[in-house]
């Protein structure tokens, strides 16, 4: 188990920054998760992290102890690759035992073999996999051959855990299982995991916390919910959240203590909630995000309106894309056994305290706080 | 009979009939060697399509004759040690030149593969100086060493391409492992790399088995030559008498343990020379 810190770290690939000055704290124990589209160097600080890369810049430690200058297992690290990279000439016991016998080779005082023998039994048993002991990965399903790479990862006793992607290569079933599966080996060992993936999804249900990556850069830092409800940026509003938010351009026409009117320049005006107008003058161009599930069709006048053009039944709920002035058509979320049919004209309510805004430079004013952290839908 | 038909069966049997032209030409001259080995005398002027009078005199000769039992032990020692040598050369070679990166690698396996377009009459002067020099003369490593310039190019730049196949993750893996590169090359690796490495190998042991020019300049006793030379150099009771027989017989002894050898690995074989081609 470590804690682990990196500062100003860097990495180029010839002329390409895949990381500028990242500096990121990750707590003993914590579950962190990278998560990013793809090329936004989530992997590469993962690589960092793992010793696979040499830094360019900066510093890594673990427990306050600099690992910066380390092979990949003398920093105690255990890695999950995307391919899972089993030894495709050994069985699943070898597999496994593998790293234990190099270890116990490079050591003069032999630890016993029995010690061994008990330890990657013992894992297999975590993972319900000690009847596969004897296969070779080639005779194992996609989900096994996964087991067996996270077993490989256990029975080291690292310091750390670091998974890149390790479930993209599953099914959709086994992917929710598999998550659920990962969450309570974490309760169980206690070790700090990181967890790298471009699946918001599988990010907002694993992590104690999510870093978001975009082009080298974190993003933001924080605890699932405090992404969704609080991003920091235009970026992370956009990644965190599924369907994605929808965001129109607006100009301030009236703000007072704790609210402010918009101009969408279609439609009525729309008023939304802020913490603070001090930074707000009447005039400014600002970015208004709305989520989907925060919309719903109203029988009543609306402060949006459109045509929907698409329907998306989910059979739990329903998405319709209405066309709403010339941008992006506008996203809401509506009930299963909507009534709405492509063609229709549909009126749109925005709850204020819903709104999500953005400044000229895309940063985020502060929202305030309902009490969200409970989650009250309204509407 | 519809005329779709007769055409299928002419073009059927044509294709047999050229399959059995290509078999006679590839075995009939080792049939015949068998079939003169097994004659003596003046029977060996004879057209005859299986002797007569089959007799093993032959073999008993090229063995009473000259040291031939020394002379195949040493073609044996000089084929395998020449194998495991650029073996294992090319297969740290490989590892350099097909997963690390460095400047100037393209440039470098070019040159390897140029070694191999020089004649070996090009450089059996230079090749003699350094053997001498080495005082290796008339000595079997001259031979095992000066073969590495014909195996190695070839056995390098084919492990170099099978193991730029082996993914990436796979070394990583080792390495967060606590893997050294001469664990990932011998313990992960070089098991998976079992087909190509017999199918280089083999060739190596070929090449090595059947080379004749070296082995004729760096050798100057009898105890001392390989197979080819061997037969080349025996001789018949006087200058005008060419003991085809013997020769025969030897050639034959000689031929025997390649066609086994590969027979044997006939299966591992196919799967190296095509294993590049489809992932494992």
């Amino acid at each position: 188990m470590a804690a682990i810190s990196m500062h100003a770290v860097g990495k180029t690939f010839g002329k390409t920054a895949a990381v500028s000055n990242v500096a990121l704290d990750i707590h003993d124990g914590e579950f962190a998760v990278f998560v990013g589209p793809s090329g936004c160097g989530k992997s590469t600080l993962l690589r960092l992290i793992a010793g696979l890369e040499d830094v360019s810049s900066g510093s890594i430690a673990f427990d306050g102890q600099d690992v910066t200058e380390q092979a990949p297992s003398e920093r105690g690290v255990a890695m999950v690759f995307q391919s899972y990279a089993l030894y495709p000439h050994m069985n699943v016991y070898d597999n496994m035992a593998f790293g234990l016998k190099l270890a116990q080779s490079n050591n003069t005082n032999k630890t016993d073999r029995q010690g061994m023998d008990q330890r990657v039994r013992e894992t297999a048993r975590i993972l319900q996999i000690e009847h596969l002991l004897a296969r070779k990965p080639r005779e194992l399903s996609g989900g096994q051959r996964q087991r067996v790479a996270i077993g490989r990862a256990i029975v080291r006793q690292p310091r750390v855990f670091l998974f890149d992607e390790p479930l993209s290569n599953l099914d959709a079933a086994l992917r929710v299982q598999m998550r659920i599966e990962l969450k309570r080996l974490h309760r169980e060992l206690g070790t700090t995991m990181i967890y790298v993936t471009h699946d918001q999804v599988e990010a907002m249900t694993l992590a104690d916390r999510i870093v978001v990556l975009n082009e080298g850069r974190v993003e933001q830092i924080g605890a699932p919910l405090e992404l969704y409800h609080h991003p920091r940026n235009l970026f992370v509003a956009g990644f965190i959240g599924s369907p994605k938010m929808n965001f129109m351009s607006a100009i301030v026409t009236a703000c007072d203590a704790q609210q402010v009117t918009l101009d969408l320049g279609i439609g009525r005006p729309i008023i939304a909630a802020v913490a603070d107008t001090a930074d707000l003058k009447t005039g400014a161009k600002v970015t208004l995000g709305l989520r989907p599930e925060h919309l719903t069709d109203t029988s009543g006048e609306g402060q949006l309106e459109g045509e929907v053009i698409a329907l998306e039944h989910l059979g739990s709920e329903t998405y319709a894309y209405l066309a709403c002035g010339n941008g992006e058509p506008l996203v809401i979320k509506s009930a299963a056994d909507t009534a709405i049919k492509v063609g229709q004209r549909v009126s749109v309510a925005v709850p204020p305290q819903k709104c999500y805004l953005f400044d000229e430079t895309g940063m985020a004013l502060a929202r305030r706080d309902f009490g969200e952290w409970n989650v009250i839908e309204v509407g | 009979m519809t005329p779709r038909r007769i055409k299928r069966l002419i073009g059927r049997g044509a294709f047999y009939l050229l399959l059995l032209v290509i078999g006679l030409y590839t075995v009939f001259p080792f049939y015949w060697a068998v079939v003169s080995s097994l004659k003596s005398g003046s029977a060996l002027f004879q057209v005859e399509f299986w002797p007569a009078h089959p007799a093993w005199d032959n073999y008993v000769a090229v063995f009473r004759e000259q040291p031939f039992g020394r002379n195949i032990l040493n073609s044996l020692f000089v084929a395998v040690s020449t194998v495991a040598l650029s073996l294992s050369l090319a297969l740290a070679a490989a590892y350099a030149l097909g997963r690390v990166r460095f400047r100037g690698r393209g440039l470098l396996l070019a040159v390897i593969l140029g070694v191999s377009m020089f004649p070996q009459i090009a450089v059996l002067s230079g090749m003699f100086e350094l053997i001498s020099g080495l005082g290796l003369y008339n000595n079997l490593l001259a031979l095992s060493f000066s073969y590495l310039i014909f195996t190695l190019p070839f056995t390098v730049w084919v492990l170099t391409t099978f193991m730029r196949e082996l993914p990436q993750e796979l070394e990583e893996a080792a390495i967060v492992d606590g893997a050294t590169p001469f664990t990932i090359v011998t313990r992960v690796f070089m098991p998976l790399m079992g087909p190509a490495l017999v199918t280089t190998g083999l060739l190596a042991f070929i090449a090595a088995w059947n080379e004749f020019l070296f082995a004729l300049t760096f050798t100057l006793t009898s105890d001392m030559r390989t197979v080819p030379v061997a037969i080349a150099l025996i001789s018949g009771a006087s200058a005008y008498e060419l003991p085809w027989g013997n020769i025969m017989a030897a050639s034959v002894i000689v031929t025997v343990p390649l066609i086994a050898l590969v027979l044997v690995f006939q299966r591992r074989i196919v799967t190296g020379l095509t294993a590049g081609a489809i992932k494992g």
